[in-house]
């Protein structure tokens, strides 16, 4: 199906609590079930004035698949529904149905009868989809969000789906559990602990610098050496920058540079000894769990010798 | 006969029919052991290098016999054979190849030639050895070494660390793997590198045993020895040591444990009078230059201390406080530690006095950063190597099972414990 934009006439913000809920319903599907890609469904609440809409929560929906011929049929069990989002409204007076999330990577035909008989809870419901196996080089979100609008195709009213845009909007106790969950969930990558975190940026940044000096390096001498003409107001400039930087030269700086340097090298080194102990002594302890019959060893009250 | 010979002949040259060529020959082995005299011969027409699994049986023959006639053919021939063998088709039959090892050892320390096992044997390892795995050649080649008294082959396998062992392929059996780090440890002792001697015999003590083993209570009686020169104290013994080994040694160690408690109370006189009581306890173990040598270390010790406590002191005190007897004897005692850089001090000979110094070391050069960074990627390296093996006993259902069988224990007892609380 192709997909349209809209004409932006609503403005969409997503608060990072809906991502992390589809998520986390996803990821318990596909631990229950056993299937690479279970498809999930659930409905977002929120609030909407005037043109701006927030989706602030999400909840999971209860719904059956069927096989109708090659498609699979999805009814959503509105009793359910409606328990659940008059449960949500007590809590939150402002909220408001509005709309429902799949996970997938493209729309299929039966989204839309499911996105018709949701027309009862809103008249204009959004479809988000979460695309659960992003490429991994993809740097924005897997997420689209749908609107839809009634259209007259061959004489018929017919809905449609039109790609909107949408910001991220987070409060501040959203931003700090993010903030958190990047830093201690973090990659499957084991050698990434709070310092590299820290570094990591660091080094970068680091390198950058380099780069570029290497870049003015490489100008400065070729004008010196005459192949390029130089240009009096980058001259200036690259001047200034030297001055500004101070004198390192001395060798004073040289030796303090090189005992903290030492230092560092001393506690990381503690550290990494400290650490490796510590997998020493668990190793031995699950050795001993697994290999050595704790029973067995209290009889023995004379000692056997080997014969060699 | 022949017709084993034109085997060999024909299937050497194939990498696939290396498989039959070693089936025939382990069913034709019975033959090939009846040959006895006729075997120079036989070995004389294949070359050592190309039908290598052929020669490998034929000198496992010739060497099982318990005399051997023609001593300097049979260590020819095994030299030889070691220089040219071919290491794929010598692994596989890895047993005999290690036996040879051992036999070559063997036969050369009979005859008083040690030395001209070393290279061999070194050449050996090198050649059926994967990456720091430990095979049933190194005990012989140290055993060699220590007899030929001939440690630079040596020391280069010790200074590798040895990682892996896998006893099904290479038939390495457990005397094999204490009899190493013993044998090991001796010579790092010899060669006055104590905190590695120890480290050795620290590893024979704590491996896994169900029953005692005498080369372990012999590594324990060098572990003290050698602890004590290279830190001043015995440490206690890992937590991974086995109870077998625990229980026992005060039975079978009784003057050596004593030696321990004196030396730590640092009582030098009782230390005298205790090696002199149990002379013949030392000596029969080969431990009595050891002996000697701790109880000088004792002196060393007795002055490192003095550091601690005093800034200056006088050179009457020193000498009367160790039993010393003259002051000339502490002052060029006292010299000899400044010279080895046992002691940082000045002697001011005119007041009779000592001043000790701090170490003037102070760890801030650029090699110190360069050593440390080598150092710090070492222990990185080997902290990734325990990672895996914690990964695999993880995994292990052996592990998984016990393991669920004892929190479920635990659990129970802990029930059964609140239930008491509350009854």
């Amino acid at each position: 199906m192709t997909e349209e934009t809209s004409t932006g006439a609503l403005e969409i913000f997503l608060h990072p609590l809906v991502i992390l809920n589809i998520c986390d319903h996803f990821t318990r599907a596909r631990v229950n079930s056993n299937k690479k890609n279970p498809r999930v469904i659930g409905a977002m609440i929120g609030t909407q004035n005037g043109r701006s809409v927030e989706i602030h929560n999400s909840f999971e929906l209860v719904f059956t698949q069927e096989k109708s011929g090659d498609d699979q049929v999805i009814t959503i069990n509105k009793e359910y529904l409606e328990k659940k989002k008059n449960r949500f409204v007590e809590v939150y007076k402002n909220f408001e149905f509005m709309g429902w999330y799949s996970t997938g990577n493209k729309i299929l035909k039966n989204d839309l009868k499911v996105h018709e008989s949701l027309l009862e809870f809103n008249e204009s419901p959004l479809y988000l989809q979460l695309d659960p196996n992003p490429k991994e080089d993809l740097k924005e979100l897997p997420i689209k969000i749908y609107e839809s609008e009634l259209r007259i195709v061959n004489s018929k009213p017919k809905l449609v789906f039109l790609h909107s845009s949408y910001k991220t909007k987070s409060l501040e106790p959203e931003r700090l559990a993010v903030d958190n969950i990047t830093k201690f969930a973090g990659s499957s990558n084991d050698k990434a602990s709070k310092l590299t975190t820290h570094v990591d940026p660091l080094h970068s940044a680091i390198e950058m610098l380099r780069d570029r000096l290497v870049i003015i390096l490489k100008y400065l001498r070729m004008v010196a050496g005459g192949q390029i003409e130089g240009d009096q107001a980058i001259l200036r400039l690259c001047y200034s920058l030297a001055n500004k930087l101070p004198a390192l030269n001395t060798e004073k700086f040289l030796k303090e540079y090189q005992s903290e340097y030492n230092d560092t090298l001393l506690t990381t080194y503690l550290v990494a000894i400290t650490k490796g102990t510590d997998m020493i002594s668990e190793v031995i302890d699950k050795f001993d769990v697994a290999f050595q019959k704790r029973k067995e060893r209290r009889r023995f009250n004379r000692p056997y010798f080997m014969f060699h | 006969m022949e017709q084993v010979l034109n085997i060999i002949f024909q299937n050497s040259n194939n990498k696939e029919s290396l498989q039959h060529l070693f089936e025939f020959l382990k069913k034709k082995e019975k033959i090939i052991n009846e040959q006895k005299n006729n075997l120079d011969l036989y070995l004389e027409q294949l070359h050592n290098g190309h039908h290598t699994l052929g020669c490998l049986f034929l000198l496992a023959a010739k060497a099982q016999a318990k005399s051997i006639q023609n001593v300097v053919l049979i260590i020819k021939q095994l030299q030889q054979f070691f220089l040219n063998c071919d290491p794929y088709q010598a692994r596989f039959c890895p047993s005999k190849y290690y036996f040879l090892c051992k036999r070559l050892a063997e036969i050369c320390i009979e005859n008083s030639v040690p030395q001209a096992a070393i290279l061999p044997l070194y050449q050996s390892i090198q050649k059926l050895q994967k990456t720091s795995e430990l095979t049933p050649a190194h005990p012989y080649l140290m055993l060699v070494s220590l007899c030929s008294k001939n440690f630079s082959v040596a020391t280069k396998v010790l200074e590798e660390e040895v990682f892996e062992i896998e006893s099904k392929r290479t038939g390495l059996n457990i005397e094999e793997v204490l009899l190493y780090f013993y044998y090991g440890g001796l010579i790092w002792a010899i060669l006055k590198q104590y905190d590695r001697a120890t480290h050795f015999f620290e590893l024979n003590i704590s491996f896994p045993a169900n029953i005692l083993s005498r080369i372990v209570l012999e590594s324990y009686k060098k572990f003290i020895f050698t602890s004590i020169l290279s830190t001043g104290k015995v440490p206690v013994l890992p937590s991974q040591t086995s109870h077998v080994v625990e229980k026992n040694l005060r039975q079978f160690c009784g003057p050596y444990l004593k030696f321990k408690q004196f030396f730590e109370n640092s009582n030098s006189l009782e230390l005298n009078e205790l090696v002199v009581k149990f002379n013949d306890v030392f000596e029969k173990d080969n431990n009595l230059g050891l002996a000697k040598l701790c109880i000088q270390n004792l002196l060393k010790r007795g002055i490192q201390r003095l550091t601690k406590t005093y800034i200056t002191l006088s050179l009457e005190f020193v000498a009367e406080k160790f039993g010393l007897g003259s002051v000339i004897n502490a002052e060029f005692y006292i010299l000899d530690m400044i010279e080895k850089g046992e002691v940082f001090a000045k002697i001011d000979q005119k007041k009779g006095e000592i001043s000790f110094h701090d170490d003037p070391e102070t760890y801030q050069s650029s090699k110190v950063g360069i050593r440390m960074d080598k150092d710090i990627q070492e222990v990185i390296d080997l902290s990734n190597q325990i990672k895996h093996l914690d990964e695999r006993i993880m995994v292990y259902p052996n592990y998984i099972m016990k393991k669920m069988k004892e929190d479920y224990h635990s659990q129970k007892k802990s029930e059964e414990i609140s239930e008491k609380k509350m009854n």
